[in-house]
């Protein structure tokens, strides 16, 4: 029993290891991103139209009214950029942690 | 209004009451289903929903070690208890254990009082200070909780294992994930394992209350303990009951291994840590329990006027929990021994599952899945049930650590 139940927790993990690293699903608006749960991945894309500065960085609006919440100092207001992140809430409202960001049209 | 306060009180302890025996059924889903249905209660004051809430989540504390002791269906407030819990039901001495909660519970109620004077005064200046030193604390905990065992090896390897699957937890889409996470640690592995033994619950001793007594060091000791210890952890984000009744067992040094002991420690924590959560937004305007989000929704800015009734609240529903706790402990121990065990442990598997699948996720189905496969690995290598909770010391400390 000892030895199956190991088998079980190493498959598990394993499972849960690929699941951390391997589903981004990418989303377009706010309404795809209400229905995702805390912490799913998420891949997207958009225009920053608005930014002000929060405790521990930014926090960017998009033109898909999604907000980024970045650990970062730049400016990118009217830049369009490529976000991966993770989904999270602040005030029961989703928004998205950066956990990487990629400027399209900086010269 | 008076009579309004009266109605929601007691009906805030029959729900507490519900929620409490029913696993899976925790206080925040209802705290959550009254803030999102809170047009249909326009005509009532919010400060008589706020005395629900409260009511709803003391008489939970007092309640939600039944199921934990009697069925080995822990809830995310009571898992530890049913590690020491269901040993003294094998004993025959199941009622004798949900007392020995319940006194712990109503022993924090003065502690309650004293500590909110404290958090009101003191807490503003100490909050940051206690930030910084508590994921030290937490290792310190930690490494002694594995190096305590005589087989300190296979105790590394089941804390570390744990220790990964809550950061994976806490770090995938899990809906609600400390369900299934406490559900297969504590819950389903020990199922798994009693119906292998084939274990057989003995009639129940039902004795009179005045017959179960602590010992005196172990009376101060556990109240020492749970009010330092309680009340240092109440008020820290991603800390709760289970990592204080940690740290406060090893605190009670071998007073913390008796059982007995630990189960009057682990029933007072559960109750401190919940009423002090309704100080701290007063003092230092942060929720850090559901029953607490609903509190502060409700009432926005919490005056001294509005904590004074929290607090009346907190004791009267306190009292009352602790004799329906009495009473429901006396139906369960006069009935467990004529159900069989085996098909009983079935049962309360397949609705822990039930409930995982309706709440929870596939990932969370996973989580389950390997919890109780680890929780198993722990019980079989002889190693105590305790160094699971890896799966919640470690998330915490890489988060204070890290951010």
């Amino acid at each position: 029993m000892r030895r199956r139940a190991f088998i079980v927790v190493v498959l598990g993990m394993f499972i849960l290891a690929l699941m951390l690293n391997f589903n981004v699903k990418e989303i377009n608006n706010y309404d795809d991103l209400e229905k995702l749960e805390i912490n799913q991945k998420v891949f997207l894309r958009g225009k920053v139209v608005s930014e002000r500065a929060i405790v521990k960085g930014k926090l960017f609006v998009l033109d898909n009214e999604i907000e980024l919440v970045c650990e970062c100092l730049e400016n990118l207001v009217d830049k369009e950029i490529e976000v991966e992140g993770a989904v999270s809430e602040f005030d029961e409202k989703k928004q998205v942690s950066v956990l990487k960001i990629l400027v399209l049209d900086d010269d | 209004m008076m009579i309004e306060i009266i109605v929601a009180l007691l009906v805030g302890i029959i729900f507490g009451t519900f929620t409490g025996l029913f696993p899976g059924i925790h206080i925040n889903l209802v705290a959550a289903g009254l803030l999102a249905g809170i047009g249909y209660f326009a005509g009532i004051e919010n400060i008589v929903l706020v005395v629900f809430v409260v009511a709803m989540a003391i008489t939970h504390t007092f309640i939600d070690f039944i199921p934990s002791v009697f069925l080995g269906a822990p809830e995310e407030d009571s898992f530890l208890a049913v590690l020491p819990g269901h040993q003294l039901l094998k004993e025959g001495r199941g009622f004798e254990a949900i007392v020995l909660t319940l006194f712990g519970s109503l022993t924090a109620l003065p502690i309650i009082l004293i500590f909110s004077f404290i958090f009101i005064f003191a807490l503003p200046s100490v909050f940051e200070l206690f930030r910084v030193v508590m994921p030290y604390v937490l290792i310190f905990a930690s490494l002694y909780l594995v190096f305590r065992e005589e087989n300190f090896l296979s105790a590394g390897v089941v804390f570390i294992l744990a220790g990964f699957l809550g950061l994976f937890v806490f770090n995938l889409p899990v809906r609600e994930p400390l369900l299934p996470l406490l559900t297969g640690l504590f819950g389903i592995s020990a199922l798994v394992v009693s119906l292998k033994d084939k274990i057989v619950i003995p009639k129940q001793k039902i004795v009179k209350i005045k017959d179960v007594k602590l010992d005196k060091s172990g009376f101060f000791r556990g109240s020492f303990a749970a009010a330092v210890v309680a009340s240092s952890f109440s008020f820290l984000p991603g800390m709760g009951s289970g990592h204080a009744a940690i740290v406060g067992s090893e605190l009670m040094g071998k007073k913390g291994e008796d059982k007995r002991s630990f189960l009057f420690l682990v029933g007072a924590i559960n109750t401190i840590v919940m009423a002090l959560s309704f100080v701290t937004i007063y003092a230092i305007g942060k929720t850090r329990s559901g029953a607490a989000v609903a509190v502060s929704k409700l009432l926005g800015e919490i005056s001294f006027e509005n904590l004074t009734l929290i607090i009346v609240v907190v004791f009267i529903s306190g009292i009352i929990a602790f004799f329906i706790g009495i009473w429901l402990a006396r139906i369960f121990s006069r009935n467990i021994n004529k159900i069989n065990y085996g098909k009983l442990s079935l049962f309360i598997i397949f609705i822990l599952l039930a409930v995982n699948l309706v709440l929870s996720n596939f990932l969370g189905l996973v989580v389950l899945v390997t919890g109780s496969a680890l929780g198993v690995f722990c019980i079989t290598s002889g190693i105590r049930r305790v160094n699971l909770m890896g799966s919640l010391l470690l998330p915490t400390i890489v988060l204070y650590l890290i951010g």
